[in-house]
């Protein structure tokens, strides 16, 4: 194996750590996942052993599904290409919450859980609330209106009352739900814990009172959702310290990757199961953008990395981006250390700069010269539609006579990046969407509902015809569905959709029931093996509905991934229909339309897992926060205004405090700091919240920036827009957000 | 008195059956036989045997919990009293009957929160609540013991004792419930047979002087009370056979005591071990070695040999690890002769999925395959299905009708010829999509949709709904399972109608008739004014998956040519040799890992387990590592030729899968490269 390929500062974590504690605090581009798959393998090498009652693992975590699937296969393959050993073995990366899935796994029974217990989906769990929250509603309504701004219309009082409050309620408990959960807390402990309390607490005390009902039914099931996972593991282990002390055995070392994400949660647990022993973190602070709407809090990496007793190892040098951009990301940084006009924003990083590569290292830094930086003025405000039509002219310009680049145009919402891909898809430009739900479970799912939606009703001629055009024409019949004029498929399409007696086609009994000589011979060949299809899975409708599923998806599929999630989908609908003596096709159709929308959460099934690689010629369309880790040559960022990118002013507006609250409260801030307040005792008083976290906020966005920032290699747009609602004047109107000013003075100061 | 012991295959069974025949020979009295198996289907080879023999009616051939009932049967009159029961007939209760009758106790806790620091679906607390009981009955415990047992055990959250707590007053009420209403669960009947008929002394001298003559057969496999009945037994008898295999042992979660069963050797005067004629190949031989080598962790030489004994292969995902295990199975019979008897494929649990893809993909390529699942829910039976739809539409007191897509479902199982779409219509037209109390006539429907349906299957539907409505008038009057066993002879078995020369369908519904028999017979032994509303609970239970399991009648296709499809503690039990075994999903945490149930504890609940010692991780895993052993080896030892061993990265649901088995593998490739 060679060590050239590494620059010293990586060489001497991977080569040299052998015990302890170490913090690794990462630069974007400085090779921090390589790193640390290499530091894994070498590791993996060293615990290798003979016992087979201790076997040993590194244990890798990290904070997405993707990053786990990435980093298994980065490991198996250093293990196998560079080292000549077994891949897969002798290591585990899992995320926070399947690392409590395995803890729990094993022992169910110490937290009071079957053998085959059941984590019921975000979207079960969801509704699951949504029913508590709903039967305590009419209750709860009129003592909890006091929140509401005082000069709303009637008209707006009324749609308020019974349309945003109860969504905002639903909103309000998941989140609260979730926090008590990552503190530990239960239902009794809180509703005890509130009751001296007047009724500005009634919101914590509606929503734990929603949690109890919550937990019951879950209960009921036998089941739990995700946040129990990590909670449930901690009892586990506690409640039997000699597994904890096997399990200090088997993990001899852990790595953390993306420690900057890390909730107080998942600082303890690795805490736990290291003994404070073999720790290594890794992370950048600076990338922190999961903060607000997860429980992850930065001060906890920031605490470690000045730990005593912690080696430091930073790794500050990056062959990513041209030395231009790098500056700019510095300037950003210092700028908000030093000179951000809001003094309490000026913690939002970390002192730590990018420094480029020097001459001879294995990755350089992209010149300069090609290197370009644009930033839409402040005097040429657009709208959001101009703004996206500027865009695309601009790639319809360049990726032609640039097909060997990549290029990103990265949102700081979903919304936004769906508003990009309807304004390419008119244009012969290709991409690929980074947004939620890809479109490849979608199809696995929607085949499987289309055809479940025809035999749900088989007398149906339109659900027959649409089952014929969009799975068997779409997946199976070799003739295709190609638009040329002597293509009878448009033909064939209408008669199916007319067939008088849909029973006579599937089994004919009497006169053909239209004049087969009309269409070619290869067609009709095809349409009797759809109908033998057809008539197969009518025939299976009597099985349950696991073998139902399967029977349809062992016909349909063949890509493994998508028979595997055929496979899962039939298993977990098996489990539902346990439950649910009463359910019927129509109902498992539902069920099954809610899996595939979730499928991903937890599950190995996606790309292969070798995570996303961007191609050349190919715009991606990603939010800011799923382009983490990945790099272009070229990057738009869009929408960089002080609505997306507020810095915690009065003139702004905040996403959390809603239109209709008064004294712009930001209700979701003032439960979860009541919660803490019951949980620590601190004192607590009504609003702070509320503006606490528009510094939170505001200090995660400039951040985000930051990791916009620094996707680029050579090329940079920034734009901006008024917003949706500029029409209506006033700060209606946005502006370039803050940060982005300064930036634009300093390249013109430069240049 | 002979003590016999040996592993598998070494002809145990045969020498007990030729001494069996020598008894009866020599003129002994059938009566005074006595072959005691720790479950019934151990005792079948000794049924055939006899079958043959004239002059054999009368040999006993039970388990001890047959035994116990039978006893009880005949003693009745002389224990009930002093038992504290009622002197009339009781009613014996199956398993189904009895979570019938405790499901009311732990509602009871449920509701009022006891059970809230558990979180375990209600008809498992209720599975996990009897099998304690058993647990108590087997190991002669009283119910204050296992309590204080699980509770000393237990080092979590103090929460749990009040669970075990709940169980115990839920079993008392449980108990004084049926002394009031005279009835026996199994652990009530190996209780008072234990202590009112072994003590009665008339009684005993009674079964003293029957039985003169015992063949104890896997006596490693029976329990505590079955080994203490021996004992009593012991110095009355004339002759007797003990039995013991030295690789089983397996039913230790379910009781058994290898190592009190084995001590029962010093009673014998003869000791005989079998060794010769074991079935494994010498690379098996190896690989055996090997996995004590690797259980040992002694790094020894080992023989290039050991490669050849298995294959394997990775998968990333599990239907790609499925359709491997086929390909091969296919290969194996149809290109290298294999006779599909021998090969067996194995997994650490076969859920209905698994048993669908593998059995329907063997079977599509022309594979004969038997899957010996010992049961299933009876409802999901598509004829069992048909038939309770009629019930619940034909009883007036059921809340609810049943919902058109049933109704459809029923009249397809049921009339020949109809197919699905047909009898969609149909129902449509007849029963509408919300369902109606009337049933419509064919005659009324109009002439064009009447030849849509066909003619023939109208007149079938005719025939049926015209019986229905008769049968409608008399519901209160006649028990569940004599609507289901005239609705089965007067229509459904007709010419033209679904289970007309059926014989799948036809057990199906047999069994069905059965348990609703059951249910009827221990719920209102003397009847009662008005069976509507039985009928709809009974219903219900099934619906609910609660009551009425099915169990294929599997044994007669036992020696048929095909391949065998169990979950891995079914197949070691059946005891029979193959060529080739498919270990399917060897990276599950299932194999080796006794079943989590938070209310029960298989070692805890064993008498050679100290009260109030804690049970730990180390605990777990020891007894983790022993298990896996002993099965490992036990699967070996029934395997001549290969064993292939699938392996799939995400497991059914999608987890990555690291389990132990893998591991030894691993272990035992990593020696090979040494």
């Amino acid at each position: 194996m060679s060590e050239f390929k590494f620059r010293q500062s990586q060489w001497d974590i991977i080569d040299k750590y052998r015990n302890g504690l170490m913090g690794i605090s990462a630069v974007p581009g400085s090779g921090k996942t390589f790193t640390l798959s290499h530091l894994a393998a070498h590791l993996v090498q060293r615990i290798s052993g003979r016992n087979l009652t201790q076997e040993r693992e590194v244990l890798v975590v990290t904070f997405t599904n993707s990053a786990v699937n990435s980093f298994k296969k980065r490991i198996a393959d250093i293990l196998q290409r560079e080292r000549g050993l077994m891949p897969y073995t002798g290591y585990r990366v899992r995320t926070l919450h399947g690392l409590a899935h395995d803890i729990i796994r094993e022992r169910p029974t110490l937290v009071g859980l079957h053998e085959d217990f059941r984590i019921v989906d975000e979207r079960v769990a969801q509704a699951i609330q949504t029913e508590a929250v709903n039967a305590h509603l009419p209750e709860w309504r009129e003592r909890l209106a006091w929140i509401m701004k005082e000069d709303l219309s009637d008209k707006q009082h009324k749609q308020v009352f019974h349309r945003d409050l109860p969504s905002l309620f639903e909103q309000l408990v998941m989140r609260f739900i979730s926090h008590a959960k990552a503190h530990r807390q239960t239902p009794d402990t809180l509703l005890h814990a509130v009751e001296p309390y007047d009724e500005t607490y009634d919101f914590t005390r509606f929503a734990a009172t929603v949690y109890r009902d919550y937990q019951r039914s879950l209960a009921y099931r036998g089941a739990i959702d995700f946040d129990d996972l990590v909670r449930l593991a901690f009892d586990a282990l506690q409640s039997d310290p000699k597994y904890l002390n096997r399990l200090h055995e088997k993990w001899p070392y852990i790595l953390e990757d993306e420690a900057q994400d890390s909730s107080k949660l998942q600082q303890e647990m690795l805490e736990l199961l290291s003994g404070g022993k073999n720790w290594v973190r890794v992370g950048d602070p600076n990338q922190a953008i999961n903060t607000t709407f997860t429980t992850a809090e930065l001060r906890y990496l920031r605490e470690f990395l000045t730990r005593e007793g912690v080696a430091q190892r930073p790794l500050h040098t990056s062959g990513r981006s041209s030395r231009k951009i790098i500056n700019l990301a510095n300037e950003l940084l210092r700028w908000s250390i030093a000179d951000h006009p809001v003094t309490a924003l000026r913690t939002a990083f970390f002192e730590q700069t990018i420094t480029p590569t020097e001459p001879g290292d294995v990755q350089q830094n992209p010149s300069d010269a090609a290197s370009n930086i644009y930033i839409q003025p402040t005097d040429k405000p657009l709208t959001p539609e101009e703004e996206v039509k500027m865009v695309v002219n601009n790639l319809l310009g360049w990726l032609p006579s640039n097909p060997d680049k990549t290029v990103a145009v990265l949102v700081p919402d979903n919304n936004r990046g769906i508003a990009i891909a309807d304004a390419l898809r008119s244009t012969s430009l290709a991409y690929e969407e980074l947004l939620r739900s890809t479109a490849e479970t979608r199809q696995t799912a929607k085949a499987l509902s289309f055809t479940l939606d025809y035999l749900a009703d088989p007398r149906q001629p339109r659900k027959l015809a649409q089952l014929y055009l969009m799975v068997w024409l779409k997946m199976k019949s070799p003739l295709g569905m190609e638009d040329d004029p002597e293509n009878p498929r448009p033909r064939l399409e209408k008669i199916l959709q007319r067939v008088q007696q849909v029973e006579n086609l599937v089994w004919p009994q009497d006169e053909p029931e239209f004049d087969e000589d009309t269409i070619p011979e290869a067609w009709m060949i095809d349409l009797r093996a759809f109908l033998a299809l057809v008539r197969r899975w009518l025939d299976a409708l009597s099985l349950p509905i696991d073998q139902l599923i399967l029977t349809i998806g062992g016909d349909l599929f063949t890509n493994p991934a998508d028979v595997a999630l055929t496979y899962k989908i039939a298993v977990v609908l098996k489990a539902i229909g346990r439950d649910h003596p009463d359910y019927r096709l129509p109902d498992f159709m539902e069920e099954l339309r809610r899996i595939s929308e979730n499928e991903r959460r937890f599950i190995g099934f996606d790309d292969a897992g070798t995570g996303y690689e961007p191609k050349a010629g190919v715009i991606t369309i990603s939010t800011m926060h799923a382009a983490k880790g990945l790099e272009w040559d070229r990057v738009y960022l869009l929408a960089v205004n002080n609505y997306s990118f507020p810095s915690a002013l009065n003139t702004e507006e905040y996403i959390g405090e809603k239109w209709f609250v008064r004294d712009n409260l930001n209700l979701e801030a003032e439960v979860m700091a009541q919660l803490d307040a019951l949980i620590t005792g601190n004192p607590y008083e009504l609003g702070t919240a509320s503006r606490q976290d528009r510094f939170l906020n505001a200090a995660e966005r400039l951040r985000l920036l930051y990791v916009g920032i620094t996707r680029a290699k050579s090329e940079l747009i920034i734009t901006w827009n008024m917003g949706r609602f500029y029409q209506q004047g006033g700060n209606k109107v946005k502006q370039p957000a803050i940060p982005l000013i300064h930036l634009m003075e300093y390249l013109n100061g430069r240049h | 008195m002979r003590f016999l012991e040996g592993p598998a295959g070494t002809g145990k069974t045969t020498t007990a059956i030729t001494h069996l025949s020598h008894l009866l020979m020599n003129g002994e009295r059938p009566q005074s036989i006595l072959v005691l198996v720790p479950q019934r289907t151990l005792g079948r080879p000794y049924q055939l045997a006899l079958n043959q023999q004239p002059n054999a009616a009368g040999v006993d051939v039970v388990t001890i919990g047959g035994l116990a009932r039978r006893s009880l049967e005949r003693f009745w009159p002389l224990i009930a009293e002093q038992a504290g029961y009622p002197r009339s007939e009781p009613t014996f209760l199956t398993i189904e009957t009895a979570q019938y009758h405790m499901a009311q106790f732990i509602d009871t806790a449920i509701q009022t929160g006891r059970f809230d620091s558990v979180s375990v679906p209600r008809a498992r607390l209720i599975a996990q609540t009897l099998d304690n009981l058993s647990k108590a009955a087997i190991n002669n415990f009283s119910l204050a013991e296992v309590t204080e047992r699980l509770t000393g055990a237990w080092s979590g959250h103090s929460s749990r004792h009040m669970v075990y707590e709940t169980w115990q007053t839920t079993v008392e009420q449980f108990r004084a419930y049926c002394q009031e209403h005279n009835l026996l669960d199994f652990s009530i009947q190996i209780e008072l047979f234990t202590q009112h008929i072994l003590n009665d002394p008339q009684i005993a001298a009674h079964l003293r002087d029957t039985y003169q003559h015992l063949i104890a057969d896997n006596i490693e496999e029976n329990n505590p009370i079955a080994l203490d009945f021996i004992h009593w037994l012991w110095p009355s008898l004339d002759s007797a056979l003990l039995i013991y295999d030295s690789d089983a042992g397996y039913r230790i979660f379910l009781g058994a005591e290898p190592e009190a069963a084995y001590s029962l050797q010093t009673l014998c005067d003869e000791h005989e071990a079998l060794t010769t004629s074991r079935v494994q190949s010498p690379a098996l031989q190896n690989l055996e070695q090997a996995i004590t080598n690797a259980f040992t962790n002694e790094p020894q030489a080992q023989s290039s040999l050991v490669q050849e004994a298995f294959t394997f292969t990775f998968h990333s995902f599990y239907p790609q690890m499925l359709d491997w295990v086929c390909e091969q199975v296919i290969d194996l019979v149809e290109r290298q002769n294999v006779e599909p008897r021998e090969i067996v494929l194995i997994a650490p649990f076969l859920n209905d999925s698994l048993r669908f893809s593998i059995m329907n993909t063997l079977e599509n390529a022309g594979i004969p395959i038997i899957s010996h699942r010992p049961s299933r829910a009876i409802r999901e039976e598509p004829i069992a299905r048909a038939l309770l739809t009629l019930m619940q539409w034909v009883n007036p007191v059921e809340p609810s009708l049943p919902p058109a897509a049933d109704m459809a479902n029923a009249l397809e199982q049921l009339i020949d010829g109809l197919d699905p779409i047909r009898a969609r219509i149909l129902t449509e037209i007849v029963y509408g999509s919300a369902g109606r109390r009337e049933l419509g006539s064919f005659d009324d429907i109009n002439p064009k949709m009447q030849s849509r349906i066909t003619y023939i299957c109208g007149e079938r539907y005719e025939q049926l709904r015209q019986w229905l409505i008769d049968m409608r008038t008399t519901v209160s009057e006649i028990p569940p399972d004599h609507f289901l066993r005239s609705l089965f002879g007067d229509i459904a078995s007709q010419v033209g109608f679904g289970l007309h020369r059926q014989m799948d369908s036809g057990t199906v519904a047999a069994q069905l008739i059965d348990s609703a028999f059951d249910f009827r017979t221990s719920l209102y032994p003397e009847g009662t004014d008005d069976w509507a509303p039985v009928w709809r609970d009974y219903r219900e239970l099934v619906s609910e998956g609660l009551l009425a399991a099915f169990h294929p009648l599997s044994w007669q296709k036992e020696e048929t040519n095909a391949v065998f499809i169990a979950p891995a503690y079914t197949y070691l039990m059946r005891n029979r040799p193959v060529e080739y075994q498919f270990w399917l999903d060897v990276g599950s945490q299932a194999w080796g890992e006794r079943l989590e149930q938070p209310l029960t504890h298989p070692y805890v609940l064993r008498r050679d387990y100290p009260l109030h010692r804690v049970w730990t991780d180390e605990d777990e895993q020891q007894s983790n590592w022993a298990t896996l052993y002993k099965l490992m080896v036990g699967l070996v030892r029934r395997c001549r030729k290969q064993i292939y061993l699938a392996i799939a990265d995400l497991g059914e649901q999608g987890f990555e899968q690291r389990g132990p088995l893998l591991h030894v593998f691993q272990q035992i490739l990593q020696q090979d490269e040494a």
